[in-house]
Parts: structure tokens; C-alpha cells; sequence
């Protein structure tokens, strides 16, 4: 009983949705656009409650560490009152439009969001200096062509030779277009047959088994 | 009855659940079917094992969507390779950190995790609290995952499923502090981060392979085969379309439309 309940009826579930979805994609019948309707809304249901799995895993894993008094416990106690305070702040009325709440997200969240963003530009640098390190005739090519978009998008780069755009521009719609449509189209084709073996019930590596 | 210009794209859908649907059982009447090699997969012990050695613990992220989003099946081509990662750790005795951006996987991971150190005989492996969701906010996600690779030093890491921006930041700070890396995605604009920063990657259709290269299950592999067969019928298509819009005919490339 425990395994239908763990493994047949989810998968049913699963199987039984995406067929209706697909459905509904290709045939505008409207028991079915309604039907596929109701089980978007379910969809939008459960992930509200899934955000509350979040929160709680969140404070009891962070209880834990202060209890256990772990390195770092300091950052966990931050962590779950600022998590309680945005919370609380969040539900107070106006819902997500109070002044503090907006205070916190745009004067504590969004700054070290923006420099984490910003720090993106010296990684680039730094796996793009390990990536085009020549070790094979496919490093050579790829330097070849990174150097060229790199003088396209520069914009001294047109004064000292005019040609450099044009390179530039045709590495980017001819070759690269080229391998990132095929790329498109076996990513597709993986993701329509792993879709079919899921609602099959054939895929089940994700229920551990 | 079609909804408008879907009646080839049903058609085409039709056809490639045809051809995945015969791999599928070949597979079952014992066709044997050969995969190449996925150095990326076949890493996850080599991963397992130094991380078993160094006496540290192993991190996995599933990527950044949610199991009800349109790029759900990269997560669950990343919980496939996850059940293989929970059941090595679980056998060499490595604890595994996943950290999660999406709170609706936390009752998946869960049931992995537990599974995995049931099946070893190690269930005292199991520790609820080595799952951790941190924040459905790539950034903030990424302060967390800083902290933990911090105070807990994990000697691999293992980055599958689709993701963002955040790519980059997680697989540097892993190179940052020395681990051992193994990547895959099919998020076309962050392939080139996990190729430079990490040590092995999975590229596009590589991931949803996973799930059937590392089960080895017969009827897994036919679909795998099918699959190849839909891409072949792509080509012949792009190759004859090609061919007529070259001859002045727009017939292939209007029948796409219908």
C-alpha cells in the first residue's frame, strides 16, 4: 500500500497531467482548456505550500546549528531573524507594499545582490583565462574567434581595422548560430523523450529507483 | 479541431514519441544498444572517492528551476544523477550537502537521501539537515553557498540541472577552494561557464541521457536510441528543406507552419 501511494499515484498523477496539458496545447476543446485551468491553479496551490516546506527547513536547520553551538552559529541566528523580521515586515499591511519592507529589500538585499551580479564581469575574466589556455587546436580556434568578438564588441576596434565588426558578426550568425541550433534541437529532443519516458512511468531514477 | 498552425507540431510530436516509443521496446525485447562514454558521469566516483579520502563532504545543487516549471525535466535529469551521487556518498561514507534554490525538490532530495543510505546499509548516513534550501534568490543562494564552501571545505561538487546567472559564481568558488568539479546542463548560455570553470560537463542532451546511462536499464537505453533517431529525421528534414529553398521550393518550410 505504501508503495502506491509513494510511487504509483504520484507517477499517475504526473502521467494523467501532462497528457492533459499536451491536450490542450494542440486542441481547443473547452473541457479541456478548463480542465487544463484548474490544474495550472492546484500547480500554483502546491508550490505556495512548498515555499512553506522552504521556510521551515530553513529555520530548523538553522535552530539546529545554534542549539548545537557549530562555527558560524552567529550567521544562523541572522539568518532566522531576518528571515522572521522580512516575514513579518512582508505580511504587515499593506501586504509587500509596507515602507520598512521596502527599505530592507531595496537598502539590504538589492546592493549586495548587484555587486555579486557585478563580480560576474572578474569571474568571466578568470574562467576565460583557464578556458583559452592553448593546449589543443580546438583552444587555438576558439581564441581565434573570442578574440575577434572581443575587438567586434570593443569600440575602438571598428577605427583601427573597419573589418573587425563584420567578423565579428558573422562568427556569431554563421558558425556559432549554426552549433547552437543543433545544440537546440538534441536538447529538445532529449527533453520531448525524457518527457514521454516520465509519463510513461519508465523514468523513475528521480523516485530512487 | 487543431488550434491554429499546431497541426504540424502535432505531427512531429506524434512521430518522435513513435520513434522513442520503438527504442523503448527494442529495449524491452533485449536489443542490446551501445552508449558512449560520459567522462562526466563516470567522474561522479572518482568525485565520491577523493572526497572519501580527504575525509570532507560532497555538495550537489539540482539547478534553479522548480519541479512545476517548463525546464522541469532538467531537474529531474539532475535528481536521476543525484540518486547515483546519494548512493556512492552513502557507500563510502560521505556526507552530502545539497543546497536548493527551489523549495518543491526538498521532499525529493529527502526521500533520495534516506533511500540511498537505507539501501548502502548506512542509514545512519541519513542527516535531514544536510539539506538545506537557502533562497529562491540566485544571489542571495550564492552568499549561502560561499558560507558552506567556507566553514565545510567540500572536496567535489557537482552542479546539474538548469540554471542562471549564478553558474559562474557557484563553479568558481568551487575552483576557488580546490573541488572537484562535475557539471551538466542543457541551459544553452551557462554550457560555456561549466566548461571553463569545472573539470568534467555534461552538454545539453547529455543530462536527460543520465538517468539511462547510469541505470544501464535496457528499455532506458532504447529510448535513448529513439531519441537519435528523432535527431537523424531532423537533419534528413534541414538537409532536404535546405536543399529545395536552394532550388527556389519554400514547401518544407511552409509545412511547418501548417
Amino acid at each position: 500500500m505504501s508503495k502506491v501511494i509513494r510511487r504509483e499515484i504520484p507517477l499517475l498523477l504526473v502521467s494523467f497531467s501532462a497528457i492533459l496539458m499536451i491536450l490542450d496545447y494542440f486542441f481547443p476543446v473547452p473541457v479541456l482548456s478548463s480542465s487544463a485551468k484548474l490544474t495550472n491553479e492546484w500547480v500554483v496551490v502546491i508550490a505556495g505550500f512548498s515555499l512553506c516546506l522552504g521556510a521551515t527547513d530553513l529555520i530548523i536547520v538553522n535552530t539546529r546549528r545554534i542549539m548545537r553551538k557549530t562555527p558560524g552559529s552567529g550567521y544562523a541566528l541572522l539568518i532566522i531573524i531576518s528571515f522572521l523580521l522580512t516575514l513579518l515586515l512582508g505580511l504587515s499591511s499593506p501586504m509587500t507594499k509596507h515602507p520598512a519592507f521596502q527599505w530592507i529589500y531595496d537598502y539590504f538585499y538589492r546592493p549586495p545582490a548587484g555587486t555579486l551580479y557585478g563580480m560576474l564581469a572578474l569571474y568571466l575574466v578568470s574562467a576565460g583565462w583557464r578556458a583559452f589556455k592553448i593546449r589543443t587546436f580546438e583552444s587555438v580556434i576558439m581564441l581565434v574567434c573570442a578574440w575577434f568578438l572581443i575587438m567586434a564588441n570593443a569600440p575602438i576596434a571598428a577605427v583601427v581595422w573597419e573589418g573587425f565588426p563584420s567578423i565579428g558578426k558573422w562568427i556569431m550568425d554563421v558558425p556559432s548560430a549554426a552549433g547552437w541550433r543543433a545544440f537546440y534541437i538534441g536538447a529538445a529532443i532529449g527533453t520531448l523523450a525524457l518527457g514521454l519516458k516520465v509519463i510513461l512511468g519508465l523514468e523513475r531514477g528521480a523516485l530512487g529507483e | 479541431m487543431f488550434a491554429a498552425g499546431r497541426i504540424a507540431q502535432f505531427a512531429l510530436l506524434i512521430l518522435f514519441f513513435v520513434f522513442t516509443g520503438l527504442g523503448i521496446w527494442l529495449g524491452r525485447k533485449g536489443k542490446k544498444f551501445e552508449v558512449r562514454k560520459l567522462a562526466a558521469l563516470d567522474a561522479l566516483e572518482e568525485g565520491v572517492g577523493r572526497a572519501a579520502e580527504m575525509g570532507r563532504p560532497v555538495h550537489f545543487n539540482p539547478g534553479w528551476y522548480s519541479l512545476d516549471s517548463v525546464e522541469a525535466p532538467q531537474t529531474v535529469a539532475a535528481l536521476s544523477v543525484f540518486d547515483r551521487l546519494a548512493h556512492l556518498c552513502a557507500r563510502y561514507n560521505v556526507p552530502v550537502i545539497v543546497t536548493l534554490i527551489r523549495p518543491d525538490v526538498i521532499p525529493v532530495v529527502d526521500g533520495l537521501l534516506r533511500n540511498a543510505a537505507t539501501a548502502e546499509g548506512r542509514p545512519e548516513i541519513y542527516k535531514a539537515e544536510n539539506i538545506r534550501f537557502l533562497s529562491p534568490e540566485q544571489f542571495a543562494y550564492f552568499g549561502g553557498v560561499a558560507e558552506i564552501f567556507a566553514r565545510e571545505k567540500p572536496a567535489t561538487s557537482v552542479l546539474m540541472g538548469g540554471y542562471m546567472a549564478y553558474s559562474l559564481l557557484v563553479a568558481e568558488l568551487g575552483y576557488r577552494y580546490g573541488a572537484f568539479q562535475v557539471a551538466g546542463t542543457a541551459s544553452w548560455h551557462q554550457i560555456p561557464f561549466f566548461v571553463a570553470a569545472c573539470d568534467y560537463s555534461l552538454i545539453g542532451e547529455e543530462l536527460f541521457a543520465a538517468g539511462a546511462y547510469l541505470s544501464k536499464d535496457a528499455t532506458l537505453l532504447g529510448g535513448l536510441f529513439g531519441q537519435d533517431v528523432c535527431k537523424l529525421t531532423c537533419v534528413a528534414y534541414v538537409v532536404v528543406a535546405t536543399v529545395l529553398w536552394l532550388l527556389g521550393s519554400d514547401l518544407f518550410v511552409k509545412l511547418l507552419k501548417i
